[in-house]
C-alpha cells in the first residue's frame, strides 16, 4: 500500500512540476486587443444623409453626436460597454430590468448600423436561465457586462453573476463569439477568490499582452475593496492576478496603456474622496501605491482610453457631490489628467442644487421627445427614472458608468447610463478644433 | 444532457460530500459501527433527490446548493468519500494523528490564506496558486515530513490535490481549489480548537488523573 502511496506522490509532483516549470515568462502589454485583431484598412466613409445631427457641447466649445442605444421603456437599464465590428459598426451590451439586481434583468445588445450611424432594435444576448442553465449552478442575478475583442479576434463577453448575496458576493462569468456577437459559446466562470469565489466584479476594458493573453480589471468588494488585474489565457483561463497595491477604498479600475512596460491605472474612489491612480513601469508585474489624483470622484464609475495617436482620454464625473456632470478629460501618459480642460458632454441645469421631482419630470420629457420618443414611451421612461432617482422632495440627475472606445476610423465613442433609464451613445472627433473656453467657466472646470 | 466535466465532478462532489454526511449523521449514535440498512437506504434516496431536476432552469437539485456551497476542494471530497467507505464497507478509521495532520495544515493554509485574499494587505498568497513554484516546493517539503513521520494521509491527499489541478478537473486553474476550501477549513480550525481546548485541559489534571494521548496510538479500530 505504501508502494502504491508512493508511487502517486511521485507522479504527482513530476506531472505538477512539469505544468509549473513550462509556464512561459509573462509577457509585456501589447496596447488594446481590437486595435491588433481587426484589419487597418480604411472604412468607407458614411453617406452623409440620415446621419444623426451633430450637436454643440453644452459650453459650446466642441461638436458629437448622441443617440439613445436602449430602446425598451420603463426599464432599469445600466453597465453599457461597447466594441467595434468587423464592418465598422458598433455592439453595445448593458443590463436591463424591472430594477437593479432584480431577477428578470438581463443582458441586452444592440448593434449600430456602419452606414447610417443608427441602432438597431436591442435584444436579449443571455438571461438569467441561460446562465445558470450554461454554469450549472443557481444564480440569482446578472450586471456589469463588458464587451471587448480578444486578441484573437474572437469577441469576449465578461459579466457578472451573483448566487449568494448581494453585488459583493459577484462572481465573473465569461462567454465567447467567433461571429461577432452572433451566437455565444456556453457561459463560464473565472474562479478569482479562494473564499466561495466570491467578490470579484468587472467594469473597465481589457488590454492585450505580446503573448496573446488579456488583461481584466476588475475589483473586488466583500469585508474591503481593492482593484486588481486578472491575466487570462487566450483560451479564457485565468492564469494569474496582481493586486494594485494600497488600493483599498478603490474600485473599477481603467488601464491606460502607454507602452510595453508602462500602464497607469486609475479607479473610482470607494469613499468618494479623488479619483485615485497608480503606474507600472514593467509591464504590470508591479505596480506603484495607490494614490489620489486632481481630480475629484463621487464615487462614481471611470471609463478610459488610448488612442491611435497616443493619447489618453478619461470619461468621468468631474464633480465631487454627485453624478450630474460627465465630461472628458484629454491628456497623455507623461503629463497624466491633472490641471486639464474637461470636454463637457452632459450636465445638469443646476448642478449644486436637486430638482423638484415635477421640473425633472418636464426635462427628461423634453429631452426624450425631441428625440423621437412617443407619450406612452416618455411616460414610461419617466416612470423608470424618477423610481430610481428621486425621492419625495428632489431628483438628482445621473450620467453614470461610462465606457469609451475608439474605432478604426479616429471617432471617439462613449456609452453611458442616462439616468438610469435609458443607455446613451456619444460619438465625437477627438482631432476636432475646440473653441476658447466660454466666459462663464463651467463648475466642473474647476479642479479639486 | 451531461455538464461539462468540470461542473460535472464539481456536482459529484457536492453529492458525495453531502451522502458522506447523511451517513455520518444517521449513525452518530455510534460511530464505529457499519452504516445500519436504513442509513444506507435514506442515504442513496438523498443521492438521487439531489439530482432530480428542478426549477425554471431544469437544472438538478444540487446545482442550486452549489450556487451556496461553491465547489469544494479535492481534499474535502476525498476526506468524504473516505468516510463513506469506512460506514458503508466497515473499513478500519483514520488513525487521530493522520486526521490531526491534515486539519493543522489546513488551518494554518487557511489562517493566511483567507484574509489575505480577502485583502488584508496588499499581498495575495492565493496567487502562489496559479503555478507558483514556492507553493509546489512548499508542498513537497510538507509531504515529505510527513512521509518520514510515518503519516500517508496528507501526503496521498496533496497527490490527489495535484493530479487533478493538472488535469483540470475543476472549474478553477488555482491550486488552492484543489486543497481546501472554506467549508474544510471551518471545519479543520473548529477540530483544531477542539484538540487545543482537550489537551489544555489534560495539562491543568493532576498527573495521577491524566489520559494516555490518543494521538501516540497511530491506528484505532
Amino acid at each position: 500500500m505504501d508502494a502504491i502511496a508512493a508511487l502517486v506522490l511521485v507522479a504527482a509532483f513530476v506531472l505538477a512540476g512539469w505544468k509549473i516549470f513550462s509556464r512561459p515568462p509573462v509577457a509585456s502589454y501589447a496596447g488594446v486587443p481590437h486595435r491588433a485583431a481587426l484589419p487597418r484598412t480604411a472604412l468607407k466613409a458614411p453617406p452623409n444623409t440620415s446621419l444623426p445631427a451633430p450637436q454643440l457641447s453644452p459650453d459650446g466649445r466642441f461638436r458629437f453626436d448622441a443617440q439613445f442605444v436602449s430602446a425598451v421603456p420603463g426599464q432599469a437599464v445600466h453597465a453599457a460597454s461597447i466594441v467595434e465590428l468587423a464592418d465598422g459598426g458598433l455592439r453595445a451590451v448593458w443590463f436591463s430590468g424591472s430594477r437593479e439586481g432584480a431577477g428578470d434583468v438581463s443582458i441586452r445588445t444592440a448593434v449600430m448600423d456602419p452606414a447610417t450611424l443608427h441602432w438597431g432594435t436591442e435584444n436579449t444576448l443571455f438571461d438569467r436561465q441561460q446562465i445558470q442553465r450554461g454554469l450549472w449552478r443557481h444564480v440569482k442575478k446578472l450586471g456589469n457586462p463588458v464587451i471587448a475583442r480578444a486578441p484573437d479576434g474572437s469577441l469576449c463577453l465578461w459579466l457578472v453573476t451573483v448566487s449568494l448575496g448581494g453585488w459583493a458576493g459577484s462572481s465573473i462569468t465569461w462567454a465567447r463569439s467567433t461571429d461577432e456577437g452572433a451566437s455565444w459559446s456556453q457561459p463560464r466562470r473565472l474562479v478569482t477568490s479562494p473564499f466561495l469565489n466570491i467578490s470579484t466584479l468587472v467594469k473597465g476594458a481589457p488590454m492585450a499582452y505580446q503573448d496573446g493573453q488579456i488583461g481584466l480589471p476588475v475589483y473586488h468588494e466583500f469585508v474591503t475593496k481593492f482593484a486588481e488585474i486578472l491575466r487570462i489565457s487566450p483560451q479564457g483561463q485565468l492564469v494569474d492576478k496582481i493586486r494594485i497595491p494600497g488600493s483599498q477604498t478603490s474600485l473599477q479600475p481603467v488601464v491606460l496603456v502607454a507602452g510595453p512596460a508602462q500602464a497607469q491605472v486609475y479607479m473610482r474612489s470607494g469613499n468618494a474622496r479623488a479619483l485615485m491612480a497608480s503606474v507600472t513601469e514593467d509591464g504590470g508585474k508591479n505596480w506603484s501605491a495607490v494614490h489620489a489624483t486632481a481630480w475629484p470622484n463621487p464615487d462614481s464609475a471611470v471609463a478610459g482610453v488610448v488612442t491611435d495617436t497616443g493619447s489618453q482620454w478619461l470619461a468621468l464625473n468631474p464633480t465631487p457631490q454627485n453624478r450630474e456632470i460627465l465630461a472628458l478629460l484629454p491628456g497623455d501618459p507623461a503629463q497624466g489628467f491633472d490641471g486639464v480642460r474637461p470636454w463637457v458632454l452632459e450636465t445638469s441645469p443646476t448642478p449644486q442644487t436637486r430638482l423638484s421631482p415635477g421640473d425633472y419630470e418636464r426635462l427628461l420629457s423634453h429631452e426624450l421627445r425631441a428625440r423621437g420618443a412617443s407619450e406612452m414611451q416618455t411616460q414610461a421612461y419617466v416612470a423608470s427614472a424618477m423610481r430610481q432617482l428621486c425621492g419625495p422632495a428632489s431628483c438628482a440627475q445621473e450620467f453614470s458608468y461610462p465606457y469609451l472606445l475608439q474605432s478604426r476610423d479616429g471617432y471617439l465613442h462613449l456609452v453611458y447610463t442616462w439616468h438610469r433609464t435609458r443607455i446613451k451613445h456619444i460619438r465625437l472627433d477627438p482631432l476636432q478644433p475646440v473653441l476658447a473656453p466660454p466666459a462663464t467657466v463651467p463648475h466642473a472646470t474647476a479642479p479639486y | 444532457m451531461l455538464p461539462p466535466l468540470t461542473d460535472l465532478v464539481a456536482l459529484l462532489g457536492i453529492t458525495l460530500v453531502l451522502c458522506a454526511g447523511c451517513l455520518r449523521l444517521l449513525g452518530r449514535r455510534d460511530p464505529v459501527a457499519p452504516a445500519t440498512r436504513w442509513a444506507r437506504w435514506v442515504t442513496a434516496a438523498m443521492f438521487l433527490i439531489l439530482w432530480c431536476p428542478v426549477g425554471e432552469a431544469h437544472l438538478p437539485l444540487v446545482a442550486y446548493l452549489r450556487g451556496i456551497s461553491s465547489d469544494l476542494s479535492i481534499t474535502l471530497v476525498a476526506m468524504a468519500c473516505m468516510d463513506a467507505c469506512r460506514r458503508l464497507f466497515g473499513l478500519h478509521a483514520l488513525a487521530r494523528r493522520e486526521r490531526m495532520s491534515v486539519d493543522v495544515a489546513v488551518a494554518a493554509s487557511a489562517l493566511f490564506l483567507y484574509p489575505l485574499a480577502l485583502g488584508w494587505g496588499d499581498w495575495d498568497l492565493y496567487r502562489w496558486g496559479w503555478g507558483g513554484a514556492g507553493m509546489w516546493a512548499v508542498l513537497l517539503t510538507l509531504s515529505l515530513l510527513c512521509w518520514a513521520r510515518g503519516l500517508r494521509l496528507l501526503p496521498v491527499l496533496v497527490a490527489l490535490a495535484l493530479l487533478a489541478w493538472t488535469a483540470g478537473l475543476l472549474e478553477s486553474t488555482n491550486l488552492w481549489d484543489y486543497l481546501m476550501d472554506p467549508w474544510l477549513a471551518t471545519a479543520a480550525l473548529l477540530q483544531c480548537a477542539k484538540e487545543g481546548s482537550r489537551k489544555l485541559q489534560a495539562a491543568w489534571r493532576p498527573i495521577g488523573r491524566r489520559e494516555p494521548d490518543p494521538l501516540s496510538s497511530r491506528r484505532v479500530s
